[in-house]
């Protein structure tokens, strides 16, 4: 993959699209074959879960991850991404668990921290469950931005109409 | 500061404030504790006291073990809750520095448990003309804890990844904890009954203890690593 490139992974359900990401991602080791990387660090985002801690707050949640990924976020940094996903309410990011978060929002504060992470390479199975047309229609552009300043990411969605515009290759993987 | 530090404070910090939002996670086993004191407190009073130092380190050490075990088994559940653990096994931190940020909140937590387990226990049998508050104990039971949470947290790991995490977990944490038991209930002893100190205790009973705890928080080290890291 070179930057700039979007690889969409397509095929049935039960195919190996998201196997094959977890492979990508380090999760699980591959049968045979290997993969390598011009630069190992990458932002994974799983389509069943969010890798929230539930009990404490959005903010809370983003400052650590980027902590651990050595990114200082400034609160203003962070204010403006909770502002663009429309998480901004003070009691909302700062006070109230992520626990009390519905579906979306739990998704949208993931797709926050993936676009905070300035990470090249992302790495998202079925990103837009749960969001909302006009959220759809942020991490669109989002993504067109990740692409247009040099990242890529391998993506897999049932959902094409956010994508479509910036698949640059296709996967198909046959049941 | 290096990345090791720089990991070390931020997961440390980040599981200290996850603990702090789960508060009715510490709180179970020190209920847990209290009851078992309360019930041994009335089953065995009023106790001959030729026997009463035995019962005080046998249910000390009974309600301690078994309290702490539930804070164990539920060391990772903030991370399992959300598959956070997946995710920070992608984010790729030094392995030592994640075994060692939660070995850390996990002794603290022991040590609340174990403070408030000797507390209680102190005060209910505290009608007793036998002094059984020691700190001499108390440091054996630290020194207990430290073997104990090291194993408790590679075993709490281990199940994360194992089908069988019900059965394998009591399977594995309670024979491997019994020396470390044995020595710190032994050690106990000889302080409160035959008066010994800690320095003399060295070569026998609190040797052994230090040697398990060496072994398990080496061992842990080393093997945590191996069980979070990415394929």
């Amino acid at each position: 993959m070179s930057p700039g490139e979007l690889l969409h992974l397509s095929g049935p359900n039960g195919s190996g699209k998201t196997t094959f990401l977890k492979i990508i991602a380090g999760l699980i080791a591959p049968d045979k074959g290997s993969i390598s990387f011009h630069d190992t660090h990458y932002e994974y985002l799983d389509s069943e879960s969010n890798g929230h801690y539930l009990k404490i707050s959005a903010a809370s949640n983003l400052r650590f991850w980027g902590k651990l990924k050595q990114h200082h976020l400034s609160n203003q940094q962070l204010d403006d991404e909770l502002l663009t996903w429309g998480l901004s309410n003070p009691y909302i990011s700062q006070k109230l668990a992520v626990e009390n978060f519905s579906t979306g929002m739990k998704r949208k504060l993931a797709l926050a921290r993936v676009s905070l992470s300035s990470e090249k390479i992302w790495l998202l199975d079925e990103p837009i469950l749960g969001l909302d047309e006009k959220s759809l229609n942020l991490f669109s552009k989002k993504l067109a931005k990740h692409l247009n300043q040099g990242g890529c990411a391998v993506v897999i969605s049932h959902d094409l109409s956010p994508i479509r515009d910036s698949i640059t290759r296709t996967l198909t993987f046959e049941s | 500061m290096t990345t090791f530090l720089r990991q070390l404070t931020s997961l440390t910090t980040h599981f200290i404030r996850v603990e702090l939002a789960n508060l009715e996670r510490l709180l179970s086993p020190i209920l847990f504790s209290t009851t078992i004191l309360i019930l041994f407190f009335f089953a065995f009073s009023p106790m001959d006291q030729e026997v009463f130092v035995k019962v005080y380190i046998a249910q000390t050490f009974l309600s301690m073990f078994f309290a702490l075990q539930i804070g164990f088994a539920r060391i990772f559940e903030p991370d399992d809750q959300d598959d956070a653990f997946t995710l920070l096994r992608t984010y790729k931190p030094i392995p030592e520095a994640w075994f060692l940020s939660k070995y850390i909140v996990i002794t603290l937590f022991g040590v609340l448990v174990i403070s408030s387990t000797m507390g209680l226990s102190i005060f209910f049998n505290q009608s007793i003309n036998i002094s059984v508050a020691s700190w001499s104990v108390f440091l054996v039971a630290i020194l207990a804890l430290l073997g104990i949470a090291a194993l408790g947290l590679l075993l709490s790991a281990m199940m994360l990844k194992a089908d069988a995490k019900q059965i394998l977990y009591p399977l594995l944490y309670f024979p491997l904890t019994t020396p470390v038991l044995l020595a710190a209930v032994q050690c106990s002893q000889e302080i409160l009954i035959n008066n010994m100190s800690l320095s003399e205790l060295l070569s026998s009973w609190l040797g052994l203890l230090l040697v398990f705890d060496a072994i398990y928080i080496i061992l842990s080290t080393l093997l945590f690593g191996e069980l979070v890291k990415s394929e």
